[in-house]
């Protein structure tokens, strides 16, 4: 019954001299995908590495790569990284525009400025992935904007991203400015999306 | 977790609850919302007692000066460790029907297999993968197995090397299985044979800090499960990253019954068995 051993670790030093920001920033290029993982893990560390991490994203083909990008841009937590991933919300990558969403949803609060603008833009697509991202921050402002959208925005498609975001955040008191958005988008479809998230919203 | 007999002081107000709060998560990646409030300004209080700090103030200036031993009291304090022996079954059923079996086909016999078990609190998980491997996974003595478990309370991990447990923790363990693998030491404690507790090792580790986590490499399995809600997003994502770096390629992660990793990460793609569902590491990117 010995076949159980106790797991070893090995001996990795921890407090070794890291490597400088420049030498980080080279190897965001390097062939191995685990030396780019590594350099990125690094570049978490600095502000002043958004712009080229940014910049990484769209070459990178990696998917633990962009991942960890993501994840750096996130935990430098800056306006300027919101900023640099919004473009990347056009991309014609689905995995990468979905992967932009779910990090500009998880910088929270950060990211709200931003994204309240993009439900301006002239491009539907973007004014529902702005919807998308909104659903995700947690602030007291996100309900007023989503309403804002039912009440003016004039794509049905829109209006009805902003009704599904809207039936698992509503509260009761949205009822009947959510109803009353049906004069605008009267249709069959229209009708159930109103009446899903009415009985969401009413539990 | 213990209770604390103290008053909660008046001078915890909620702007210190939200101070703390960021220190703590800073430190730790574990982070409290509102809600936990009270449990978090009533361990608080009990530390400023038994430091004789005298106020929140006092005490969060000396504990961010601390060289790291009062926090780690803090963490003891402030995380949860409820488990038993054989918690959510199924998914030892699945390792030794489904998982393991995938990973030995990598494998020749006599080739090591390490497990990795996190958070372990006091040992009831990693000791129960021990005792399933012996009984259940009939290819057991053809491999070399490494298990390891590691969790950031320390003082969980005394308990787990002494491995003493009450009655309660072994409730849904087989009785054969408890007359077998137990020793009866009173009324209320049982202790796990030694050779058991030999074929496990214990580390303190934070998940979610990568120079703590840059030794833990090669795992074929990560047992992870009912940590992850604790965290918020940026730190489930890290701790992803912490999964991903420490799994050989095609390795499998599994988590609690209510967690996902495909809302944390898109490193890891989902697979059904049979008995759960399990992430696994892409052998290529």
């Amino acid at each position: 019954m010995a076949f159980i051993k106790k797991a070893s670790l090995p001996q990795v030093a921890n407090d070794g001299p890291e490597n400088s920001l420049a030498e980080d920033l080279s190897k965001l290029s390097d062939e191995n995908a685990d030396t780019r993982r590594h350099a990125v893990h690094d570049l978490a560390a600095f502000p002043e590495a958004v712009q080229p991490l940014c910049d990484r994203l769209a070459l990178e083909q990696d998917v633990a790569v962009r991942t960890t990008i993501l994840t750096a841009l996130i935990k430098i937590g800056v306006p300027q990284a919101v900023e640099c991933l919004i473009p990347y919300l056009g991309s014609e990558n689905v995995a990468l525009r979905n992967d932009v969403i779910v990090a500009l949803q998880q910088m929270q609060q950060l990211a709200l400025p931003l994204v309240e603008k993009l439900l301006e833009n002239p491009d539907t697509d973007i004014r529902i992935f702005a919807i998308n991202i909104l659903a995700g921050i947690h602030d007291l402002h996100v309900p007023a904007l989503l309403m804002h959208v039912i009440e003016h925005d004039s794509h049905i498609n829109v209006w009805s991203a902003a009704i599904e975001a809207i039936a698992e955040i509503g509260t009761p008191e949205m009822v009947p400015a959510i109803q009353a958005s049906l004069q605008r988008f009267d249709t069959v479809y229209a009708r159930f999306a109103v009446q899903f998230a009415v009985q969401r919203i009413n539990g | 977790m213990s209770t604390s007999p103290f008053a909660i002081p008046m001078d915890i107000t909620r702007e210190n609850f939200l101070k703390f709060r960021d220190f703590f998560y800073a430190r730790t990646g574990i982070h409290f919302d509102e809600k936990k409030r009270y449990f978090v300004d009533k361990r608080l209080s009990e530390r400023i007692k038994v430091t004789g700090a005298s106020s929140f103030n006092n005490y969060f200036a000396m504990l961010r000066l601390d060289e790291g031993s009062e926090l780690q009291v803090l963490v003891n304090l402030m995380t949860t460790n409820e488990t038993y022996f054989f918690r959510e079954e199924y998914q030892f059923k699945s390792l030794v029907n489904a998982i393991l079996p995938e990973v030995v086909k990598k494998k020749k016999k006599g080739d090591l297999i390490r497990i990795w078990s996190i958070p372990s609190s006091s040992g009831e998980e990693p000791y129960s993968l021990a005792i399933y491997l012996l009984e259940r996974w009939a290819e057991v003595d053809d491999y070399n197995i490494e298990l390891l478990a590691s969790d950031i309370d320390t003082r969980v991990l005394k308990l787990a090397e002494k491995g003493i447990y009450q009655k309660r923790s072994l409730q849904y363990l087989p009785p054969e299985l408890v007359e077998k693998y137990f020793t009866q030491l009173n009324a209320t404690d049982f202790q796990i044979a030694q050779t058991i507790r030999d074929s496990v090792a214990f580390t303190r580790v934070n998940v979610t800090d990568a120079a703590q986590t840059r030794s833990y490499r090669d795992f074929d399995i990560i047992f992870c499960r009912n940590l992850l809600i604790y965290f918020d997003d940026m730190s489930r994502r890290e701790a992803a990253d912490t999964f991903y770096d420490a799994l050989v390629p095609g390795g499998f992660i599994c988590l609690g019954h209510s967690e996902s990793m495909s809302r944390i990460s898109p490193l890891f793609t989902a697979r059904k068995f049979p008995d759960s569902i399990v992430y696994q590491k892409p052998t290529s990117s």
